[in-house]
């Protein structure tokens, strides 16, 4: 798994609508708040940067959503992968909607 | 793993991106997290463009496992990071790194050799074509992604060792341009301002450059910006309407190669309203053509200017007079107006010239010396300000950026190396004459036995040029026949023409410093042990240095740990510039280790704190003692281009003409080449890393909508891309936003077949030598319905034994 944890810029005066939208993502979490500057740090946990890629794009079509900016990534579990595997994992791969659409 | 410790971790990574956007949290939480998810971070930047956007780099157990932006930053912002700069981790992990040293054999086989036998070779080599062949026989070609540290050493050791100028690098291949159209207008290279500036222009002029792809920080800041300022305006100058546009207030279409009548539209369409600054070019401007020799009334370069009517430029560039108009008002009455640049101007037959006027532009509406305000050129690699320009490593430079056909600078250098007394060449002296350029060098290399090829062996680090030189083919071969010796991480195009490889460390591994596009250097601090065998090319130049007799004269080469031997290449550079405006001499690697911002030069001494803007009293220290860098600067000027005569910088009359190839009826298209989001360069990483590869496993042909009817050609469906040089099969992409005639190739596919640089022209800017990567003519014919193409292609370990490529 990847993690990433990432600023979400919001306005302020949909706060509710914004965190509402936000744990509607069973893959993130909400951390730290700052709701009078309209800012939110939240974690999100993926197979790969290409499923963080499309929260963010998710998270830019919500109402209220300003900006998402990613500030720091974990891999751990994915060097261990690569270690044990010989090759880089490309675990998007594992990924239910890429298993739905092969067996569609 | 524990649902606790993946909850420790995201509660870390949390709590240091909390901290980045200012939101308070309790120190009892911050201490709770702290520390969880590694065992320490380690500061550094990211080598995946030339932004400069610097970091912390997770350790856990010996390993890379996380990264994390520095909130102190003032490149990439509040720490902010781009995906592919996420997943850098993937590279040092990678199982195809390059751990052992490769020498290949009789059958033309690789077999593995210890570092002594690599480096014994290499030694019997270099010193047999030294004695038969001459000093320039043995060349250098680096990297903007080397180190300072490495590139001041190679530096040293060619020119001042071996008294050879054969030492070129990669950024003649997409800075080369910028570096003489700086030097011609400004009289000092890199840019006067700093990426602050695009937090306080009033309208910023994007020309040549699809920042959101090939700079995506750079275009998230500036498109925060515009976000919170609507009435800033955005112009983009393209021929692809790519997405940078997509914050843009107007899009400037222009047909490669053309711009600089567009460039020339708007300085006349200023002038006639009048809404240049008198004043500025009074004091500041100087009209002149040529070579610059030559001073010219201003009356001379309004009439120049009248032929390039609004409607004559659309004619010429495609791009609507209304748009001229619009641009050249933007430019001239916001207050405070920024222009940034890339390869869309720099590689090009009149690239200088493209440069030139843009510079012409801010002198003629005093757009310098003020927040906001500047001529800013960006650089695609890491260290191609820091490491080549700055360090002078460069065929035609010395270390201060300053040409070495100038001989008092030559004298200093020569000097201050103690050439006379340490170099190998019975000249004791550094060549006056410039070596060869790129193109040049990769023209001139062959084998022993070939009188027409006179440099017989080279060593190429940390780039890929067989698959990068324009007109690749012609180069490949002069590669193969030649004594080639390949140092890099990851099997490449280039490493298949090697005699010898070496296995190279990443930039975490041994740590360094890299310099950005906003005169920053930043050290990184290493991290982790490289893998195998593999060793830092500091540590390479060094044994070279002392098997080749050159020991005392690369003082740093006996030093055991790799971190102090790189300490003392800097402060050898330090002490060496420390009286050119390039000055590093206050920053010492001490403080560098202890910075989170890095420091831009000039920095003359350790209490200051570097310069955000030149050419500005207040700010900028040469002023403060402009005799000690040379320089005379009357007391009562507030600004003044102190490299240029009477401190005046350059209004060069420039046609828009070029030696570009032409289309014709047999190639009736212009391609153009560049970069895409997910990829970087030749790919020789960024298509090892399963994300970016997924998002971009292949080169494609875009054409516009119109072209693909009538050639037949539907998105999918494969099409053959030839020039006079040679061809490309590759899927097709029609899209309706660019220029019809015109087509576009990304640069980054190493399957052989797809190596777009077979087509493209190998025509140099007859000033800075750099390629005209922009424009080639090309015929467009349909070979085939749709195939399967996304293969991620990379180099293997296996097929390094196979010179041709597959």
């Amino acid at each position: 798994m990847i993690y990433s944890a990432t600023i979400i810029y919001f306005d302020e005066k949909m706060k509710d609508e914004v965190v509402k939208n936000i744990t509607a993502f069973k893959s993130v979490e909400i951390h730290h708040a700052d709701y009078e500057k309209g800012k939110l740090v939240i974690t999100i946990e993926a197979a790969d940067s290409n499923e963080i890629e499309h929260i963010e794009r998710e998270l830019l079509t919500k109402s209220g959503i300003i900006d998402v900016e990613h500030f720091a990534f974990h891999f751990g579990e994915e060097v261990e992968l690569m270690e044990q595997g010989e090759k880089v994992p490309d675990v998007g791969e594992m990924f239910k909607s890429h298993i739905d659409k092969k067996n569609s | 793993m524990e649902i606790s410790r993946r909850s420790f971790i995201k509660a870390s990574l949390a709590t240091s991106a909390a901290v980045a956007a200012g939101i308070s949290i309790s120190p009892e939480a911050k201490a709770q997290a702290e520390g969880v998810a590694v065992d320490k971070w380690v500061k550094g930047v990211c080598r995946l463009c030339g932004t400069g956007c610097s970091l912390y780099t997770g350790v856990k157990g010996g390993k890379l496992v996380a990264i994390k932006g520095n909130t102190d930053s003032k490149t990439n912002t509040q720490g902010f990071l781009c995906v592919k700069g996420a997943n850098i981790w993937k590279v040092a992990n990678h199982p195809d790194r390059l751990t052992t040293p490769l020498i290949r054999d009789a059958k033309g086989k690789f077999q593995k050799a210890t570092w002594d036998q690599a480096l014994t070779l290499i030694e019997k080599k270099f010193k047999e074509y030294h004695k038969k062949f001459g000093y320039d026989s043995v060349a250098y070609y680096g990297s903007g992604q080397c180190t300072t540290e490495e590139s001041y050493t190679f530096n040293k050791l060619w020119k001042g060792g071996f008294g050879s100028n054969n030492m070129d690098g990669n950024p003649r291949l997409c800075m080369a341009s910028a570096v003489a159209g700086y030097l011609s207008s400004l009289g000092s290279d890199e840019p006067a301002g700093s990426y602050t500036d695009i937090e306080k222009a009033k309208c910023v002029f994007l020309t040549g450059s699809n920042l959101s792809e090939a700079h995506p920080i750079l275009f998230r800041r500036l498109a925060r910006y515009k976000k919170d300022n609507p009435d800033v305006k955005i112009i983009v100058c393209e021929p692809r309407k790519t997405l940078t546009s997509a914050i843009a207030d107007l899009w400037m279409p222009s047909k490669p190669g053309t711009d600089l009548a567009i460039f020339n539209g708007m300085a006349r369409e200023i002038i006639k309203n009048k809404w240049h600054d008198e004043k500025y070019i009074a004091a500041l401007g100087r009209v002149t053509k040529g070579d610059g020799s030559e001073a010219l009334k201003w009356d001379e370069y309004v009439a120049f200017l009248e032929k390039f009517t609004p409607e004559y430029v659309e004619t010429t560039t495609g791009c609507p007079a209304a748009d001229i108009k619009k641009a050249a008002e933007w430019f001239a009455k916001s207050g405070a107006t920024l222009s940034m640049w890339c390869m869309g101007l720099n590689q090009r037959s009149n690239g200088v010239w493209a440069n030139n006027l843009v510079h012409n532009l801010h002198v003629i509406t005093g757009m310098y010396g003020k927040p906001g305000a500047d001529a800013f050129s960006l650089t695609g690699q890491p260290n191609a300000c820091g490491g080549v320009r700055e360090t002078g490593s460069l065929s035609h430079l010395l270390p201060g950026a300053r040409p070495v056909a100038v001989e008092p600078w030559r004298n200093f250098v020569q000097k201050y190396w103690k050439v006379a007394e340490y170099s190998i060449n019975p000249a004791k002296a550094i060549n006056p004459k410039p070596g060869a350029h790129a193109i040049k060098m990769f023209s001139s290399i062959g084998a022993e036995g070939d009188e027409t090829k006179p440099i017989k062996a080279i060593i190429i680090s940390t780039t890929n040029p067989a698959q990068t030189l324009p007109n690749a083919a012609k180069y490949i071969k002069n590669m193969q026949d030649a004594f080639t010796v390949v140092i890099d991480i990851f099997p490449t195009r280039t490493a298949q023409c090697a005699s010898v490889i070496l296995p190279a460390a990443f930039l975490y591994e041994k740590g360094g410093v890299y310099g950005c596009s906003e005169r920053r250097s930043f050290l990184t601090d290493k991290a982790i042990n490289p893998p195998g065998e593999a060793k830092a090319d500091l540590w390479i130049a060094c044994q070279i240095a002392k098997r080749m007799g050159l020991g005392k004269y690369i003082g740093w080469s006996n030093e055991p740990d790799i971190t102090k031997m790189a300490e003392m290449a800097w402060n050898d550079y330090i002490g060496c510039t420390a009286n050119t405006e390039k000055t590093l001499k206050g920053v010492t690697y001490a403080r560098l280790k202890k910075s989170t911002t890095g420091f831009q030069w000039p920095c003359p001494d350790e209490k200051h704190k570097g310069t955000e803007r030149r050419y500005v009293r207040g700010s900028d220290p040469i002023f403060d003692d402009p005799g000690r860098y040379g320089y005379n600067i009357p007391k009562d000027v507030k600004e003044f281009f102190y490299a240029r005569p009477h401190g005046k910088a350059n209004i060069f009359i420039r046609d828009n003409v070029n030696d570009s190839e032409k289309t014709s009826k047999d190639y009736p298209f212009i391609m153009t080449t560049g970069r895409v989001i997910d990829q970087w360069h030749s790919g020789t990483m960024t298509m090892r890393i399963p994300e970016t590869s997924a998002s971009h496993p292949n080169s494609y042909v875009e054409i516009h909508e119109n072209d693909a009817k009538k050639l037949g050609l539907k998105t999918g469906d494969m099409a053959k891309v030839e020039s006079v040089r040679g061809f490309n099969i590759l899927p097709v992409k029609v899209v309706n936003q660019t220029l019809e005639g015109i087509v576009f190739v990304p640069m980054h596919d190493q399957k052989a077949s797809r190596m777009v640089n077979y087509v493209c022209s190998d025509i140099v800017d007859p000033t800075s030598a750099e390629p005209d990567y922009k424009v080639s003519a090309v015929k467009i014919t349909k070979a085939s319905g749709p195939q399967n193409v996304a293969e991620k292609y990379v180099v293997t370990k296996k097929e390094l034994d196979n010179k041709i490529f597959s």
